[in-house]
């Protein structure tokens, strides 16, 4: 799931506006999907992820000549769609429908995706596997849950989890293995 | 990663999940951001400067004020205080603090 390079990133961001406004519309359809699952692993709703993925993407556009490519363009668009989220899950503190919908609108989107696997005997294993993967993700808390979706979910390193989440890279080395150790026995549960 | 069953199931569930998604149309408002995108550091500065620019040019009039006010004839500046005119512009130039000590050394001077 890498994209775009964070030095091309840079670079069209420097040139001339149309350019910066095609490498804008490639980042849109490239991160908004991946920004949504980040935000909804975070506690967001289906909807709210939505609007904040948008919100996320416009304001890392408006910044777009801060961005160092030192650093994954990803983690720096998650920074700012985690502060995000935080205001947002503030704001609506009380309001039950934004930590409790979270994951429940997403099930439609899980049958719709193709499989790699042709076949119905495949299909009915990763039907199986689909269903035990969504059960696992949705009993995670917010922190755990955004931990397994960048690695599992987008490939992300320890330390660029940490980065994304504002947390140490050694927090998140331990959440993993406990992630991993959990997954383990739960499989096991259910599969041995 | 992927060599254990369990997490190639969950990594293959949260891509497909993610992958399922479709962006909505960008906003309109694509064109005018990339049409003005700025680095925000570099606007920091300019503001900066502007301010800088503000102070100095502040400074620049009190000074000039201030030797308007003593060319009257004065060497206090309480005296020429009583000019409603100056104390204003003096006042709008200098904070409280600054306008007591300028004062208070002026009066010294007497």
């Amino acid at each position: 799931m890498r994209g775009i390079p964070g030095n091309e990133i840079a670079l069209r961001a420097r040139l001339d506006g149309a350019v910066r406004e095609a490498l804008f519309r490639e980042l849109w359809t490239e991160y908004w999907p991946r920004l949504v699952s980040f935000l909804s692993a975070l506690g967001l709703g289906d909807e709210d992820s939505e609007d904040a993925a948008q919100d996320a993407l416009i304001k890392a556009f408006e910044r777009i000549l801060d961005y160092d490519p030192a650093r994954a363009f990803s983690t720096w668009l998650y920074a700012i769609g985690r502060n995000l989220a935080r205001d947002r899950i503030r704001k609506s503190a009380g309001r039950d429908s934004v930590l409790s919908g979270r994951g429940n609108g997403n099930r439609e989107l899980v049958d719709l995706a193709p499989s790699p696997f042709p076949g119905p005997e495949q299909s009915a294993l990763d039907a199986v596997d689909a269903a035990f993967a969504r059960r696992f993700i949705e009993r995670l808390d917010p922190r755990d849950r955004a931990i397994a979706e960048l690695f599992y979910g987008a490939d992300s390193g320890c330390a660029e989890i940490a980065r994304a989440l504002g947390a140490p890279t050694g927090t998140v080395k331990w959440r993993l293995s406990e992630i991993r150790r959990r997954l383990a026995a739960e499989w096991e549960a259910g599969h041995g | 990663m992927g060599e254990r069953r369990d997490e190639a199931a969950l990594a293959r569930f949260l891509k497909a999940r993610t992958a399922a998604r479709t962006p909505p149309e960008p906003p309109d408002a694509l064109r005018d951001i990339a049409m003005r995108a700025k680095p925000r550091a570099a606007a920091s500065r300019r503001e900066a400067a502007s301010a800088q620019d503000a102070a100095w040019a502040a400074a620049l009039a009190a000074c000039l004020i201030l030797s308007v006010a003593l060319g009257r004839g004065g060497v206090g500046l309480a005296r020429s205080l009583n000019d409603p005119a100056i104390a204003g512009a003096l006042r709008n130039a200098f904070s409280p603090s600054s306008l007591a000590a300028l004062d208070a050394a002026l009066r010294g001077g007497e």
